[in-house]
């Protein structure tokens, strides 16, 4: 399998989705991080009303604060109509352990947008990431192997993840996004029961709220689902997709000379520390890092994937790390 | 039967519905809102909810209102979600004789406040409670407007404020009135009479 998938991939779209496909992007998902994988139809994803309701009611601390996040996001119409004009869908999972996942007091520190002194919260971003990482992959293979993607989910707020230390949703204050490369709506912001559908599949699923603590859960998983259609499929290029915007390039100026850019840089980077010094991270969270290195580890080589350069590489977790900090009037 | 408190491990969600499993978890959540202070609690089918229009019209002159009141989801209807329920727990709680329903409206009475902040307690637990069971899909309405209820000394109410969050989030939730639900129909169709002199609250938490 290694050996196949190493020999050339691109190639013309091809008229219907082959198995052999779907097996290699299984094995894939679970080389990028998944810890299981399966390749499932489009009818066997289950989507519910009362899904987006679990965060309205009660009102998470993030909802309506990010693009994909209810009461923003996709109606259910509109997901139905991006899973029917797909065939299939690799739906696969990131475990995450239940001592980080349920941490006591977790829930407080994810509210207030501060770290948790013993890293939790942390490599909790480290797993989502890791399932943004996977889902981005997926789409890029998808289209390498010949066949169209236009829509990927993930799991979580990316506004957390992605976009920590920034003060606010771009996608909502300008319609484009920050991480557009990288970002996805989660599949239970899109309506669907990824609970149910992992229970089916097998997996053992625990709800996990604020409230439970690490001995009352097996674990968490954290799902992903990317849809794969053949290019003639009827209807694809009409339905909506989850494919976001991207920020336009900073525009250079006549006066951007040195001196100008490198003060600009410093005042950037002061603010950026201000940021992260705001949301309690400290160097401790770097031993933190350490207990879940094989998970950032593996993020750090997805996104060598995905962008091709360790330059790329470096200059995306930049981005992630640049901010500034909130003032007291946005709150969280 | 389960004692109502006795839930310490999170239950692992089932591909399909156990219905036993849900009767007794049915039961054991009535008994815990009424442990929490409900005056009367019943179990009834979601499909039987009685609506009322225009739900979210303002009770008052003054405006007063909040991120749940009225309801603000444009892309998504609460009957929909309502309707793919079968069973929810439907619970009173006395408020003080000859209270008036504050409806959308601000509260001054502070024991009715008090009674109101209970339901909002109770539909908070027993909906904690059926999420931690397995129904992951449960959602809990409470009475009044919950901007009067938590928030009586704001000026405006923060999660309706572009860039600011809910001041009591996971507390603060829509009203069986806000949503559409008439709850004195319902209440009458369990055998709660509407006196003028028998004042009550109700919520409903919606199990599965």
């Amino acid at each position: 399998m290694k050996n196949a998938i190493q020999g050339q991939r691109k190639g013309p779209y091809k008229p219907r989705v082959m198995p052999t496909d779907l097996d290699e992007l299984q094995w894939l998902a679970k080389k990028w991080g998944a810890d299981d994988a399966v390749a499932i139809k489009t009818s066997e994803v289950l989507t519910d009303p009362r899904v987006r309701f679990k965060c309205m009611v009660p009102k998470c601390y993030m909802s309506g604060g990010c693009g994909h996040c209810p009461p923003n996001g996709y109606t259910l119409e509109d997901v139905r109509k991006m899973l029917d004009a797909h065939d299939w869908a690799v739906f696969f999972r990131v475990k995450v352990p239940a001592p980080i996942i349920a941490a006591k007091g977790l829930g407080k520190f994810i509210a207030d947008g501060n770290m948790d002194p013993a890293g939790n919260l942390f490599n909790l971003g480290g797993h989502y990431l890791l399932t943004f990482s996977i889902v981005k992959l997926l789409q890029k293979t998808l289209s390498e192997m010949g066949y169209v993607s236009r829509a990927g989910f993930a799991a979580g707020n990316c506004r957390d993840a992605l976009c920590h230390f920034q003060p606010n949703c771009m996608d909502l204050a300008t319609g484009s996004c920050r991480h557009a490369d990288l970002s996805s709506p989660s599949m239970e912001s899109c309506g669907m029961d990824a609970f149910t559908m992992a229970a089916r599949q097998g997996w053992e699923v625990y709800p996990i709220g604020g409230t439970c603590e690490p001995e009352s859960v097996g674990g968490g998983n954290l799902m992903g689902l990317v849809l794969i259609a053949s290019e003639n499929k009827p209807g694809l290029l009409e339905s909506p997709t989850t494919l976001q915007h991207p920020l336009p390039p900073k525009a250079k100026t006549a006066d951007n000379n040195l001196g100008e850019r490198l003060k600009q840089r410093r005042k950037e980077a002061r603010r950026s520390l201000d940021a992260m010094k705001q949301s309690q991270v400290t160097p401790a969270l770097l031993l933190a890092m350490a207990r879940e290195r094989k998970i950032w580890t593996r993020f750090t080589k997805n996104l060598h994937e995905l962008y091709g350069s360790w330059g790329k590489v470096l200059a995306k977790n930049h981005l992630m790390f640049s901010g500034q900090p909130r003032n007291k009037a946005q709150g969280c | 039967m389960e004692t109502a408190t006795a839930y310490p491990k999170a239950r692992s969600i089932c591909a399909q519905k156990d219905v036993r499993q849900l009767e007794r978890d049915l039961e054991t959540l009535k008994a815990l809102a009424l442990e929490k202070g409900a005056a009367s609690a019943f179990v009834v089918n979601a499909k039987d909810m009685p609506w009322l229009e225009n739900a979210s019209a303002r009770s008052g002159e003054e405006d007063y209102s909040s991120a749940h009141w009225p309801l603000k989801y444009p892309k998504d209807s609460i009957r929909d979600a309502a309707a793919a329920f079968e069973k929810a727990i439907f619970f009173v709680v006395d408020t003080p004789p000859r209270a008036i329903d504050p409806g959308q409206g601000p509260i001054d009475d502070k024991t009715v406040r008090a009674a109101c902040k209970t339901i909002y307690e109770i539909a908070a637990a027993v909906e904690a409670a059926a999420f931690y069971m397995g129904h992951h899909l449960t959602l809990g309405f409470a009475h009044a407007n919950c901007r009067a209820v938590f928030c009586p000394q704001e000026k405006r109410c923060w999660g309706e404020i572009k860039g600011r969050v809910c001041l009591h989030p996971y507390k603060a939730r829509p009203s069986m009135a806000a949503c559409g639900m008439d709850s004195k129909a319902l209440a009458a169709a369990c055998g709660i009479e509407d006196k003028a002199s028998a004042n009550w609250a109700a919520g409903i938490v919606f199990v599965d």
